[in-house]
């Protein structure tokens, strides 16, 4: 690790300036991707904003047909929430089979979506169940935040500080684990609202979570196991590598799809 | 044996967990001297390049930078010793290359030690490692053996172009050969046995000092045995008197046998504590042991059976290529050797043919890792019986049971190996590992499997391996004047719990409760000698030394009560920490005997050297029962069944938990472990975001019984239990897999480890071949 300065702000707006202020400065939120990538000296902020004080930045609440989640909330408290357990079990139970109890005990929901992580759980909630991140300056809806693996619409300077999952009638996630990380070398996430259905697909793409409108449609049609036979996603753009081809991982998409159906509709 | 509370036989819970559960532990990191340095490691980023330094002086006068050690300031040391390098079969000698204490101009794996920098802190020695200017000219790199062993392949050494570090083989090649020309049945496998990384929890680690008034070296290191490693160090490397080195370890997190040999770091670490009169510390990031440390098995191998029509084996062949790596370790070229004379496995096959090449490759040597070399006899051969019993249409069972050395051939020379088996009873363990494992069953759980989609199949592996050959152990046992027992051992535990274990064999001649005996380990100046842990055998080995120094001591305690309770030594016995006169109320307590005038520390210490006229020979059967997602290729282990003859359970407890941790690191290998080298050397598997450990959520409920038969090596009938649990588990294990995926698929054959995309890619290709 380099030599880095270390601020602690008590608000957003003190974080925002300190930000700021020191060139090369970032955000510490859990610190679970950030500061590995520190000890491997293959990251040297000048300066580590640590979130972790800012007032208001962690909680669970329902606000209406809402759950909104502060950006600082650990995963193992949404896996834990009673709220969140009752009105969006899909989210607990995503929660809850990240990483190990280390990793749950200090990752946030606002690190893993600024970070996005092409194999991270989290983009796959939000995207499928049409989240939105909201930050500092605005809110974004989820269709537009996700750009690619590790990129986001955030800007420079942009903090998230909650975000907001609107409660599906059912959904669910199955994730596939990588063997040896334990991040999804697949992982679908699937909701149902009304009539709506969205699939939402990390750890396959290159291109980072994305929704897979073939299984989508066929979903909408019926929701239900059967009609994802036979039905995948083209995989030219999918990660190859020593722990999955592309080929796998594409037949991964479909079966997960499946199980996560299975699993929203209780079965 | 006398039961005893506290002695041989008990299930007592280990007397060390308290210290080291609630962080009373010291391991390596743990220490830290008065104006100790830091040091750090540069390694070559190239599996094969020569590289040559730009001026140092900029680096060297960095902030904190104290010394920049290069193989130009190191001319006067030798290599990393080798200790078992193996001539070819004509007699003549390859090239033994050994590692420099770092690469002279030549970088020979990703990871090869190039400089060592030492600096008031950590971060200033990685600063100016980061800034040594170092110019690398890459030469083609040596990967793959296959690859290493064709005509116009590039050479990891110049000086052996073939690549071959020795060709030896054992048997009688004509004869076996010709049995095959006529054999009924043959049937041959082509099978990998995966490249492993130890990965123990503590990295490795030392400390050197140097005392300049007496010109001697301290060594503090994360060791499997500090004796061996200090003679090594002091005659080979430093070339300086044994008695000039102390080498301590303190707790040792794991070892796995890759802890053993001595590795650069240490030489480098007192080379840097001389030059600069200071303590200099070293301790390995996880990334240092990826490259750093020895790896562990990673043999090709071609085994073939020529059998009857009735599933006799008549003759067996093995070709067996071993990777050694770019430097030939401690004890590597030994290691695939040691694996072929114990091919014979439990069958009485009369004709053995072996042939055994070790291989260079710019890689990282490889060297001992739990087992060494007989996991990777046992999991070729029982792979191969698998398979001979498939082609003949026999059951696991039946084929074995045909082919078994019987216990009325004990003693039992084998054709190859010059191996004795003393005792063993394979077709009693093979049959009640079947009863317990309810194999019967199988047919049953298979159609439930069937119905909800899956796959199962069902697997065994009947093993044999060797423990505890070799050197004696000399302990000392002493009486303190406080009533409470040392023993000096010079085995060392790098988690196996032998404070424990060693108090047991005391407690049975001392009746002592095991908080009052203490095991003194890891110091040369405080343990006369010592051959470490290692092959199984503190137990076997120590163990009984340990007995037989507290027997000795017993007596001595007894002479001198004799005295002091006016009784006839005949009389006595000892009873909870006193020397009795049985059938009486007289009796004197240990403390006072240990306080009686005239009594010095010689008259109660007891001495034991046990030195072993033969190896033991553990055996038994593993089941495992598999069940395999046929839509994602998980691989999933639905019961495991071990029947194991370890000769004489010590703790049964501790035994249930080396079993365990064997068989988990079994599944790892057969499942999991994966050690990947692109064509260029770079190790893709270089940390565990890559290389897949098992977890304990991998890992199914383990139902493990012995069925002892004592061996006839040692006077307490032991067999060695440390390394067993990994030798029979990888057959079991993949033998199910294959079974499983033959059932469903007829696929013959799938490599370690069974990662859930090698056995979906494997689903589809024979899903391909069936619709052609
Ligand atoms: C061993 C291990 C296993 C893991 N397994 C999984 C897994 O299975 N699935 C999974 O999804 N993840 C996994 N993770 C990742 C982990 O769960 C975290 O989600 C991730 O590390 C990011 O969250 P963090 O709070 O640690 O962020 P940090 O590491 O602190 O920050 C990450 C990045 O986000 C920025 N950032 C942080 N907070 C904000 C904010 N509020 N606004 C704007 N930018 C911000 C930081 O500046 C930094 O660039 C694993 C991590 C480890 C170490």
């Amino acid at each position: 690790m380099y030599a880095f300065a270390y601020h602690r702000p008590g608000t957003v707006r003190q974080a925002q300036s300190a930000l700021h202020k020191h060139e090369d400065s970032k955000l510490l939120a859990g610190g679970q991707t950030l500061i590995p990538t520190m000890k491997q000296r293959l990251a040297s902020p000048s300066a580590l904003i640590d979130l972790g004080h800012v007032a208001g930045l962690a909680g669970i609440e329902k606000k209406g047909r809402n759950i909104v989640i502060g950006a600082m909330t650990r995963h193992a408290d949404v896996a834990s929430s009673a709220v969140v357990q009752e009105h969006l079990p899909a989210l607990a139970d995503l929660a809850a089979h990240i990483g190990d109890p280390a990793v749950r005990h200090r990752g946030t929901i606002g690190g893993s979506l600024a970070n996005n992580d092409p194999s991270a759980d989290y983009p796959a909630a939000a995207l499928a169940l049409g989240a939105t991140i909201i930050t500092n300056k605005r809110k974004i809806a989820a269709d537009d935040y996700f750009q690619g693996m590790f990129t986001t619409a955030l800007e420079e300077g942009e903090i998230i500080t909650k975000v907001s999952f609107p409660m599906p009638s059912k959904a669910a996630y199955a994730k596939f684990p990588n063997p040896a990380s334990r991040y999804a070398m697949v992982g679908v996430f699937v909701a149902k609202k009304g009539s709506d259905v969205r699939v939402a697909v990390t750890g396959a793409s290159n291109d980072g979570v994305f929704r897979a409108a073939p299984l989508e449609a066929a979903l909408h049609t019926k929701f239900n196991a059967k009609s994802l036979e036979g039905v995948s996603v083209d995989h030219t753009s999918f990660i190859s590598d020593i722990h999955g081809s592309a080929d796998y991982r594409g037949n991964l998409v479909t079966v997960m799809a499946k199980r996560a159906v299975l699993k929203a509709q209780g079965k | 044996m006398a039961v005893k509370k506290f002695g041989v036989g008990q299930a007592l819970r280990r007397v060390e967990d308290q210290r080291l559960l609630t962080g009373g532990g010291l391991f390596m990191a743990d220490f830290n001297f008065d104006r100790q340095l830091h040091g750090f490691v540069l390694r070559s980023p190239h599996a094969h390049a020569q590289f040559s330094f730009g001026d140092l002086t900029a680096v060297r006068a960095m902030k904190g930078v104290r010394l920049v050690l290069t193989a130009a300031d190191l001319a006067h040391l030798g290599p990393v010793p080798c200790l078992a390098p193996l001539p070819n079969d004509d007699g003549s000698q390859n090239l033994v290359a050994m590692a420099p204490v770092l690469a002279e101009g030549v970088a020979r794996h990703v990871g090869d030690a190039v400089a060592f920098i030492v600096a008031d802190s950590l971060e200033q020695a990685r600063d100016a490692a980061e800034a040594v200017p170092v110019t690398y000219v890459p030469k083609k790199p040596v990967v793959d053996m296959r690859l290493a062993l064709t005509k116009g392949a590039a050479a990891v050494w110049d000086k052996q172009p073939d690549n071959i570090a020795y060709d030896a083989s054992m048997g009688d090649k004509a004869k076996v050969d010709a049995v095959f020309a006529k054999a009924a049945h043959v049937v041959s496998l082509e099978i990998e046995n995966n490249r492993l990384i130890t990965n123990y929890m503590e990295t490795r680690g030392a400390i050197g000092d140097y005392d300049a008034a007496t010109q001697s070296y301290t060594l503090h290191l994360s060791s499997q045995g500090v004796h061996g490693i200090r003679d090594s160090v002091a005659n080979l490397v430093l070339k300086i008197a044994p008695d000039k080195l102390r080498v301590i370890t303190g707790d040792v997190g794991g070892g796995f046998g890759t802890k053993t040999f001595v590795y650069r770091e240490y030489p480098l670490v007192l080379e840097a504590a001389k030059i600069l009169k200071r303590p200099v510390k070293w301790i390995a990031e996880r990334s240092d042991h990826f490259v750093g440390d020895c790896h562990g098995r990673d043999n090709l191998s071609v085994a073939e059976v020529a059998m009857d029509s009735r599933g006799k084996f008549l003759a067996m062949r093995f070709d067996i290529l071993g990777n050694l790596g770019a430097y030939l370790s401690q004890y590597g070229p030994y290691i695939p050797y040691l694996g072929g004379t114990m091919m014979t496995g439990v069958y009485k096959t009369p004709l053995i043919h072996v042939r055994v090449r070790g291989i260079y490759t710019n890689t990282v040597p490889v060297d001992a890792y739990r087992g060494a070399g007989r996991p990777e006899a046992a999991y070729m051969l029982e792979r191969l019986v698998d398979r001979a019993a498939r082609k003949l249409k026999l059951s696991q069972a039946e084929i074995r049971r045909r082919n078994f050395i019987s216990p009325a051939a004990m003693p039992y020379k084998t054709p190859i190996g010059q191996r004795s088996y003393d005792t063993g009873e394979f077709d009693g363990h093979m049959t009640r590992a079947l009863e317990a494992a309810q194999w019967d069953g199988f047919a049953q759980r298979l159609k439930e499997s069937r119905k909800q989609g899956l796959v199962r199949g069902i697997g065994l592996a009947s093993y044999i391996e060797c423990t505890a050959w070799g050197e004696g152990e000399d302990v000392k046992v002493t009486l303190e004047k406080d009533g409470s027992v040392t023993i000096y051992s010079g085995t060392q535990s790098n988690g196996q719990g032998h404070a424990t274990a060693y108090a047991q064999f005391a407690a049975q001649h001392l009746d002592v409760p095991l908080e009052r005996i203490k095991v003194v380990q890891g110091d040369t100046a405080k343990v006369r000698t010592g051959n470490g842990t290692g092959g199984s055998r503190s137990i076997p080995v120590g163990g009984i030394s340990v007995f037989r120094a507290s027997e000795h001591l017993a007596g001595k305690l007894k002479d001198i009560a004799a005295g002091a309770l006016e009784a006839a030594v005949s009389d006595l016995e000892i009873v909870d920490g006193h020397v009795v006169v049985a059938g009486t109320d007289r009796r004197i307590s240990f403390v006072d005997i240990a306080k009686r005038d005239g009594v010095t520390e010689a008259m109660r210490s007891g001495q034991g050297d046990f030195v072993p006229p033969d190896a033991t020979y553990p055996n038994g059967s593993h089941v495992a029962e598999v069940v395999i997602d046929p839509d994602t290729g998980r691989v999933t282990i639905a019961r495991y069944t071990i029947c194991d003859d370890f000769g004489l359970a010590v703790n049964p407890m501790l035994l249930a938990g080396q079993v365990h941790g064997g068989v988990a690191q079994g599944i790892g290998q057969a499942l999991l472990e994966r050690t990947v080298y692109d064509a260029e050397g770079q190790l893709i598997t270089a940390s565990l975001m890559d290389y897949a450990l098992p977890r304990a959520n991998d890992m199914p409920s383990f139902d493990f019984e012995t069925r002892n038969v004592p061996s006839t090596t040692n006077p307490m009938g032991i067999k060695g239990a440390g390394e067993a649990g990994s030798i029979g588990s990888c057959p079991a294990v993949m033998n199910a897999v294959v079974d499983a995926l033959h059932r469903a698929y007829g696929i013959t054959h799938i490599d370690m480890p069974a990662t859930p995309q090698a056995v979906w890619a494997a689903i589809q290709s024979a899903k391909v071949q069936a619709a052609e």
